[in-house]
């Protein structure tokens, strides 16, 4: 993948996602050469190309579940290294919602949008409750919350993934192509 | 125009052969000619040798009799079982102090049977556990409380072999788990050792460590220092069959989704709450069918300490069978072995099939706190 220099459009204050000249191999595979991107707090990016172009590997390196060789990814004030303490950070502010969802298939929809609260932001258990019972009526599925992830539809699934990253409160949200499992 | 006439409120029964005894004899042992045939020849088969059988254990057998009887008798001389109960179940713990290791049996049955219920799991079980545990090793070791002590060389019979596969199987399986969850670390170093550990036991009989941790380890001490027999078996026990679990469980781990390693990491997890809250729930619980296996078998594999001479059942049954007065009635003390050994595992394996169940992702009946 080749990147554009990075648009620069709302250039009030500090970039929260920037990536500097990074560059990813998967063994010799070059797969991303050289990007530059800045993304601004209430920016909107919809990332396009070609299957295998490397979307979905640039998108998971600003969470470390990819890690780049070469150059800098920034992200809410903290660089990616091999910290594990900072990469934790990050992951806090940043939310995921996958292609296939990922949904926790031995817990209920509750404690699936609970779990990061709870252990991450150590928010009580009540209070984690009522955020994810607020979101869960934000994504119009309340009735559902005491089922199995494999007890609803896949539509369903989706939006408790949403709701699960909405919990966290992130101030970044990644989407990997979450439509296209459906 | 054709009509067709129909019996109204008249029901029509389907055929004989399909309903009662001959419809079930039909569906279940004659379906087919093969099937039929199979019927024949095992029918056959229990009638030339259940009779007998019976005529053996029951018909013609003695129970309570001396040694010199049962000699005279043509059946199965349950004598051998009854006359040396005490002695084949409890060994050579003290004769006037034998109810102490039946009570701590019959603590360890109760709490086992009590916490089959997986809603009862709290934190008040756990202290429950450990005054149980408490008092069953103050029965068994006295020396408190008025109670005589008995050193643990005397402990034999049935109480040695469920301490034994009871710690086994309790130490056995979390350090399985660490084994493997440290099997598929990325340090290298921890990665080699828990590799080395899992195939250095796996290619070694149980055999061989008992005999290592009851002749070798002793010569590695320093004079004057021993530590229990009983206490170095059950850590061989314990080393051995944790290797076994760790690679069930790292089976159980490499079946997990690698998207949920991913989930759990998106939302900010570290690495033990994403193992602790995500991964391990899930893959201890794909394995639990070949955990049980291995536990069962480990619970087995104790009767192997005979040859390191500690007195399990099987050796006290052996002892008794040396005697000459009981010598030559070695099927019936067997058969009385085995089903004890039988109930035991059989146990076990529907306690287990209980947990599977009950941990089965269905809706949960309680409401929001």
């Amino acid at each position: 993948m080749n990147s554009e220099p990075a648009r620069n459009n709302s250039a009030t204050g500090q970039p929260i996602i920037e990536i500097i000249k990074m560059h990813k191999w998967f063994d010799d595979f070059h797969v991303l050469k050289d990007i530059n991107l800045a993304v601004h707090p209430q920016e909107r990016i919809v990332v396009c190309g070609p299957s295998g172009s490397g979307k979905s590997t640039m998108i998971r390196c600003i969470n470390r579940l990819e890690e780049h060789q070469r150059g800098q990814i920034i992200v809410n004030g903290i660089e990616l290294t091999t910290d594990l303490k900072n990469i934790e950070k990050v992951r806090t502010e940043v939310g995921m919602v996958f292609q296939h969802f990922n949904l926790f298939p031995h817990l209920t929809i509750l404690e699936n949008l609970t779990v990061g609260p709870i252990w991450v932001r150590k928010t009580p258990k009540k209070e984690a409750e009522e955020l994810a019972m607020h979101y869960l009526e934000i994504v119009k599925i309340p009735e559902q919350a005491l089922k199995y992830p494999g007890q609803i539809s896949g539509g369903q699934q989706q939006r408790v993934a949403i709701a699960r990253s909405l919990c966290m409160k992130p101030k970044i949200m990644l989407f990997d192509e979450p439509t296209s499992a459906l | 125009m054709s009509t067709t006439t129909r019996s109204h409120g008249e029901e029509i029964r389907p055929p004989v052969t399909d309903v009662g005894i001959l419809g079930w004899l039909k569906h279940h042992l004659f379906n087919g000619f093969f099937n039929s045939i199979a019927t024949i020849l095992i029918l056959g088969l229990l009638l030339k040798f259940v009779p007998q059988f019976i005529q053996w254990a029951f018909i013609d057998s003695v129970w309570f009799t001396s040694g010199e009887e049962c000699h005279a008798a043509s059946g199965a001389c349950w004598s051998v079982v009854t006359q040396n109960i005490r002695f084949n179940i409890f060994g050579y713990y003290p004769y006037e102090h034998q109810w102490r290791p039946l009570a701590a049996m019959i603590i360890l049955v109760c709490m086992l049977i009590y916490s089959r219920d997986w809603n009862r799991w709290s934190k008040k079980l756990g202290y429950l556990w450990l005054a149980a545990l408490f008092v069953m090793g103050l029965l068994m070791k006295g020396g408190l409380f008025g109670l005589v002590s008995v050193e643990s060389t005397k402990w034999s019979g049935l109480p040695l072999t469920l301490l034994l596969s009871f710690f086994g199987i309790l130490a056995s399986y979390p350090l399985g788990v660490v084994l493997a969850l440290g099997r598929q670390s990325k340090l290298p170093i921890i990665k080699s050792l828990c590799v080395v550990y899992i195939e250095m036991i796996r290619g070694v009989p149980l055999i061989t460590m008992l005999f290592m941790s009851s002749v070798m380890f002793p010569l590695f001490l320093p004079e004057g220092v021993t530590v229990d027999k009983v206490l170095r078996a059950q850590a061989a026990i314990i080393l051995f069959t944790a290797a076994y679990i760790a690679e069930v469980v790292r089976g159980g781990l490499q079946a997990m989704d690698k998207g949920q390693y991913e989930a759990a990491e998106s939302l900010g997890l570290n690495y033990y709450q994403m193992m602790r809250l995500i991964i391990l729930p899930q893959a201890l619980k794909i394995v639990i069918p070949p955990t049980v296996g291995i536990l069962i078998s480990a619970f087995k594999d104790t009767s192997l300490v005979v040859i390191i001479a500690l007195y399990d059942i099987l050796n006290t049954t052996k002892s008794i069978l040396s005697e000459p007065e009981w010598t030559g009635f070695s099927t019936e003390a067997y058969i009385f072995i085995a089903v004890i050994y039988y109930f035991c595992c059989f146990s076990m394996s529907q306690y287990s099939r209980r947990i599977e169940k009950e941990l089965e992702y269905k809706q949960r009946d309680n409401k929001i706190s």
